[in-house]
């Protein structure tokens, strides 16, 4: 998305950006359910159904609520980090050296700034997590983020000091997959050197 | 030390090696000789900076909406009227009535003020702190570095809104427990950007000579240091202005936040998606599209700022 350069898509990218970002992921949710689900009925406005297929099913609206919430902030440091490696000496060097345009964007300009990808998902999947409790709760799906609530609203201690350290723990999991992904994706960073 | 995790969250900002990174949009002053392949921004924006200037109207249409709005509507938010429930929109209620007969617009506005309030005033303490922490992790260094930013580390090892409900749940509803719990997550970006541009500034020429013409320490950070990083801050500001109407919209909304029968946006919400089988749309759309108006605005002056404020170094 935020490869496009004519000035249009750069302006949709942003103001798409701009107007998702202050979405809270409640509001994206209830917006859903109310086109998709209630007005065009294709989609289940909540639950989680009863078997594998139905559970896939009744994600796809949660999933989509989740996404539209998490991605404001990529594409904005993904467009940053474009145009970072756009300017930066070895995309002119692969222009000198006579690459066609196409080529030095997606051998060049994408692979660099797809590192800064990388880890701004890592650290996004922690506000992912947030975001889901919230979602989950729209949408009535028996999670983690239901439970946590539940748990708040009974006032039941125990439960919520539990999925607070639960939900630690796996962000750092996740923190710490980013950063052995990170090795691989870019090679001048290595573990333990 | 692992750069990825330990980057600002909203700016990205992040890459191997050693010196803190510089990724930050650098859309305007980074143009090269190849000028057909500086990326997005078209040149009217960059110039007049329209960005700034539409969020800035927007925002500013919006404030004052909710400040002499309230003058002209003058029914009391909290006045139910149970005979006259989820009534139409018509001349005594411009946008109906909700499921206690209660104003819709007479609430929107009041409950709007309230929100805006909470979010704006909850972005001060985190910033002074987060400002003071990352500059003096930043400029010490040595063990205050480690003390401060492993601190930070522990904070954003829990997602942000578990972190803030379960904080909100120990202390109870309420304004005070919402302004506690978002400080007490929130001052960690403030730290890290603040650190990451200490870090830099610190190797300056201008600080050394400020330390050989003799000036004791706390003047370099209070007059030289700091001065110099405010502006990463408030560009973050904008942004955590934005999450902060999230959090608080959010709180209500599971009736953790402000406590009824005060109006505010999330509450409306709340109200509005248990009713909106029966179609009622205006309780949920108007204060939701208000949300999404107002953080609109403030992305835009983020972006904007972004462009004005940007050391150009």
């Amino acid at each position: 998305m935020a490869a496009k350069r004519s000035a249009a898509s750069a302006i949709v990218s942003r103001v798409f950006a701009a107007t998702v970002q202050g979405m809270p992921a409640f509001f994206v949710g209830t917006l859903l359910i109310l086109l998709l689900g209630v007005n065009l009925g294709i989609f289940p406005v909540g639950g989680y159904g009863s078997n594998f297929g139905e559970h896939l099913y009744s994600l796809v609206l949660p999933g989509l609520a989740v996404a539209l919430t998490t991605c404001p902030v990529l594409i904005r440091s993904l467009t940053a980090a474009l145009n970072d490696s756009m300017s930066a000496e070895y995309t002119n060097f692969a222009l000198s050296k006579g690459l066609s345009r196409k080529r030095t964007v997606i051998d060049y300009a994408f692979r660099n700034a797809g590192i800064t990808g990388v880890s701004i998902l890592g650290i996004q999947v922690g506000h992912l997590v947030g975001g889901a409790l919230v979602v989950e709760n729209v949408f009535a799906i028996p999670g983690v983020g239901s439970l946590l609530m539940e748990a708040v609203l009974a006032r039941d201690y125990d439960v919520v000091q539990a999925l607070t350290v639960i939900f630690g723990v796996l962000v750092v999991l996740v923190y710490l997959l980013t950063d052995v992904v990170y090795s691989i994706v870019d090679p001048r960073v290595r573990l333990g050197a | 030390m692992s750069e990825p995790t330990t980057s600002p969250t909203a700016t990205g900002a992040t890459g191997p090696g050693g010196k803190p990174p510089r990724t930050r949009g650098g859309t305007a002053s980074r143009a090269t000789p190849t000028a057909r392949f500086t990326l997005p921004l078209p040149a009217f924006l960059r110039r007049h900076n329209l960005q700034l200037w539409i969020g800035a109207v927007i925002l500013g249409a919006m404030v004052l909406l909710l400040a002499i709005g309230p003058l002209f509507v003058t029914d009391d938010p909290n006045r139910q009227d149970l005979l006259n429930t989820f009534a139409p929109s018509s001349i005594a209620h411009p946008l109906g009535t909700d499921q206690l007969g209660r104003d819709v617009l007479s609430r929107f506005l009041h409950g709007g003020r309230v929100d805006l309030i909470v979010a704006v005033v909850a972005v001060i303490v985190p910033f002074i702190l987060g400002t003071i922490l990352g500059s003096l992790a930043g400029y010490f260094g040595r063990w205050v570095d480690i003390v401060i930013m492993r601190l930070a580390d522990i904070v954003s090892a829990f997602p942000f809104y578990v972190l803030v409900i379960v904080l909100v749940f120990v202390m109870g509803n309420g304004m005070g427990s919402i302004f506690v719990a978002i400080s007490a997550v929130s001052w960690v970006a403030y730290a890290r950007i603040v650190r990451g541009e200490v870090l830099v500034l610190r190797e300056q020429e201008f600080i050394s000579a400020c330390r050989a013409s003799g000036l004791s320490t706390p003047r370099i950070l209070t007059r030289h240091i700091i001065p110099n990083t405010v502006s990463q801050g408030v560009i973050y500001a904008m942004s955590d202005i934005v999450l902060n109407i999230g959090v608080v919209v959010t709180l209500s909304y599971f009736g953790m936040g402000i406590v009824p029968p005060t109006a505010d946006w999330g509450q409306m919400m709340n109200d509005g998606q248990q009713y909106m089988g029966t179609g009622n749309y205006g309780l949920i759309l108007w204060p939701g599209f208000a949300v999404v108006i107002v953080s609109f605005a403030l992305a835009l002056i983020g972006d904007g700022l972004t462009n004005t404020l940007k050391p150009k170094r």
